[in-house]
């Protein structure tokens, strides 16, 4: 996936995020803020919202479905969650 | 302003609680979210949910069909269930919910839908025994208990997911979050919620003021004459604002009033409304209107300060952007909003406002439009005549007023609802809560009614009494805006006193309790009540208040 389309596809599902959350409580854009992992700003059910959003967005985008639900990725060296720059990064890597 | 609203779901919601927190679009809500999942025990026991609920708080329920009534989930393991076992299931559901009726204001709740995936025997899912067919007596049921109930009020679910450009299911995000929909679907049911609390509320707008070219008909009249204005015809455009034309009709019928504010020469614009053989709306629809080639934020704000109407209620059509921003920044109160190019939207973006949504319609509703085009009569009768006392001895008016009767409590509640600037305590109470109220010992609610030689005001004014230890206390004083100013505050409060009187009570208080909104209130308390004044807020009254000379009261 083109960078700039995987960008795209980030901001909108964290920005639908942001619409649920108080003004504090903003996801910001700076690309290496922690996202999910100790100190992130994202609960589970902030995950699930994002994994699915961002999941649906690359399938609206590129039309490939892609799982990003996977415990052991969460858990892994690699978790594209951990902030925007990871998951933007993931996404041009795999997708 | 802020409203409360308590969600409660079966499944995970926490996203609407979300959206509808920090939704920008008034009435800001304060949201108060159950745990989701416990239903039934927090509608059966005082769950601490409730210490956060108070009277005003409207309840939204949103439950998944087989939660609500379990034997649709024994239909989908290949048991016949019937249509009366469905209507009892839902009967059985409602009436839990109801438990609390007394600590709620509304509760909304959202028809059932099951997820586009459930499909089992295709077509046949429709038929007797289908599973389709059971969520469609389901709702039947809900439509039908909803009918009669004041508090009960129904979101269609199958509109919102029909509106949805985007996935309305996610099935992702039912196993991993339990969420029941996609986040599309919950962003839009904010807007249908708070168009539900402003109804609730009294804040739906009551007055649409439009522009004419290129807003009702397509070119401009003082160009091409009322002749070749595109409007009707086999025209694709045309026909377009036809339909925009016969939508704000609808709305006429039911009460929302029409005015126009354009820059063009009267005499050539009223012509094309009067001639054109293809307008809907005529010079009737319009209860008052500004054509010239003046200032438009100046002509929307003459036409709500003459009809009398706050310029929050207020709703600013034009096709031209520099007007809109000039109308918006003017008069921020006013409702101005973003108008689509292509008149073949025009209709869809009047219906997307929900702005003017109407729980319940009383028969006063559909006379609206006639009612301010009195009121308009009555007021130009005012400019030719010498002085107020000879223009209110000229009025004839006639004040009715009568105990609450089961027939008045429609009107008497949306009175009381919809009222903010002459009310003085802003209660709000459903049909039933008022009704009760009004049947508790040593309390009494008097409507007034207004009539006069232009016409019917009909019921406008209402009087809430309280006894208290030989004394009496006016819990409620609320007339429509539209009556004030021709003695009708006083003989509200002749009702009053007299009330006072019978009763035995020595004297009567009345205490505002100031809101934004209120200050007319305020004013006319002021005024009338100077002497009897005893604090920031409250005046006595003592004595049977005088009736204005110019009132034939009956009682």
């Amino acid at each position: 996936m083109e960078t700039s389309l995987a960008e795209r596809v980030v901001a909108e599902a964290v920005a639908d995020l942001n619409l649920q959350r108080s003004a504090e409580d903003q996801i910001g854009k700076d690309p290496h803020a922690l996202l999910f992992g100790p100190g992130g700003s994202l609960d589970s059910l902030g995950l699930v919202q994002l994994i699915a959003g961002v999941e649906n967005g690359v399938e609206d985008a590129s039309g490939q479905r892609v799982n990003l639900a996977d415990e052991a990725l969460l858990e892994s060296a690699e978790n594209p969650f951990k902030s925007i720059a990871s998951l933007c990064a993931y996404l041009v890597r795999w997708v | 302003m802020t409203t409360s609203c308590l969600l409660v779901s079966d499944a995970n919601i926490a996203p609407l609680a979300g959206y509808l927190r920090n939704d920008m679009e008034s009435p800001q809500v304060q949201v108060i979210e159950a745990p989701y999942g416990i239903v039934e025990p927090v509608f059966l026991s005082e769950h601490e949910i409730w210490s956060r609920v108070d009277g005003d708080t409207a309840a939204l329920v949103w439950t998944r069909p087989h939660m609500a009534v379990p034997a649709l989930a024994q239909l989908e393991f290949g048991r016949a269930v019937s249509r009366e076992e469905l209507a009892s299931g839902v009967d059985r559901f409602v009436e839990l919910l109801l438990a609390k009726r007394d600590r709620l204001s509304a509760l909304l709740l959202p028809l059932w839908t099951l997820p586009p995936t459930a499909r089992n025997r295709g077509a046949g899912d429709l038929k007797r025994g289908g599973c389709q067919w059971a969520v469609q007596q389901m709702n039947a049921r809900l439509v039908s208990l909803a009918e009669d109930s004041a508090l009960i009020h129904l979101l269609d679910t199958h509109s919102m997911l029909a509106s949805c450009a985007e996935r309305v299911y996610d099935a992702k995000l039912w196993h991993m979050g339990k969420i029941p929909f996609a986040n599309s679907v919950f962003r839009r049911s904010v807007g249908e919620v708070k168009a539900v609390l402003r109804a609730l509320t009294g804040r739906a707008k009551k007055l649409i003021v439009l522009d004419l070219d290129d807003t009702l008909w397509g070119g401009s009249v003082g160009e091409v004459g009322w002749e070749q204005i595109r409007l009707g015809g086999h025209d694709y455009v045309g026909e377009a604002f036809v339909a925009f034309q016969q939508a704000l009709k609808g709305l006429s019928s039911r009460g929302i009033i029409l005015a126009l504010a354009s820059r063009n020469e009267e005499r050539l614009a009223l012509e094309a409304i009067d001639s054109h053989p293809d307008m809907v709306l005529r010079r009737d629809d319009f209860v008052a209107w500004q054509i010239h080639w003046g200032d438009k934020a100046t002509s929307v704000a003459s036409l709500a300060a003459e009809l009398n109407i706050g310029l929050s209620e207020v709703v600013f059509i034009d096709d031209h952007p520099a007007e809109r921003a000039r109308v918006r920044e003017a008069l921020p109160e006013v409702m101005v909003p973003e108008w689509p190019e292509d008149p073949a939207l025009y209709a869809d973006a009047l219906a997307e406002l929900r702005a003017f949504d109407a729980l319940e319609l009383s028969g006063e509703d559909g006379r609206r439009g006639a009612l301010y085009a009195e009121e308009h009569k009555r007021s130009a009768s005012l400019r030719e005549v010498e002085s107020l006392e000879v223009w209110l001895e000229s009025l004839e008016l006639v004040v009715t007023a009568k105990k609450l009767m089961s027939d008045d409590l429609g009107r008497a509640a949306q009175l009381l609802n919809k009222t903010n600037q002459m009310n003085l305590r802003t209660r709000r109470m459903t049909e039933d809560q008022l009704a009760s109220w009004a049947e508790a010992e040593g309390r009494e609610v008097w409507t007034v009614r207004v009539a006069d030689r232009f016409g019917d005001a009909g019921l406008c004014g209402l009087l809430g009494l309280k006894g208290r230890e030989g004394r009496g206390d006016v819990t409620d004083y609320v007339l429509s805006c539209r009556v004030m100013g021709r003695g009708v505050e006083e003989a509200l409060l002749y009702v009053a006193t007299v009330r006072a009187q019978a009763n035995g009570w020595s004297s009567l208080q009345v205490e505002i309790l100031p809101t934004e909104k209120n200050k007319p209130c305020r004013a006319v308390l002021e005024r009338l009540l100077a002497e009897g004044k005893r604090g920031e807020n409250s005046w006595d009254l003592e004595g049977v208040f005088p009736l204005p000379q110019h009132v034939d009261m009956r009682m």
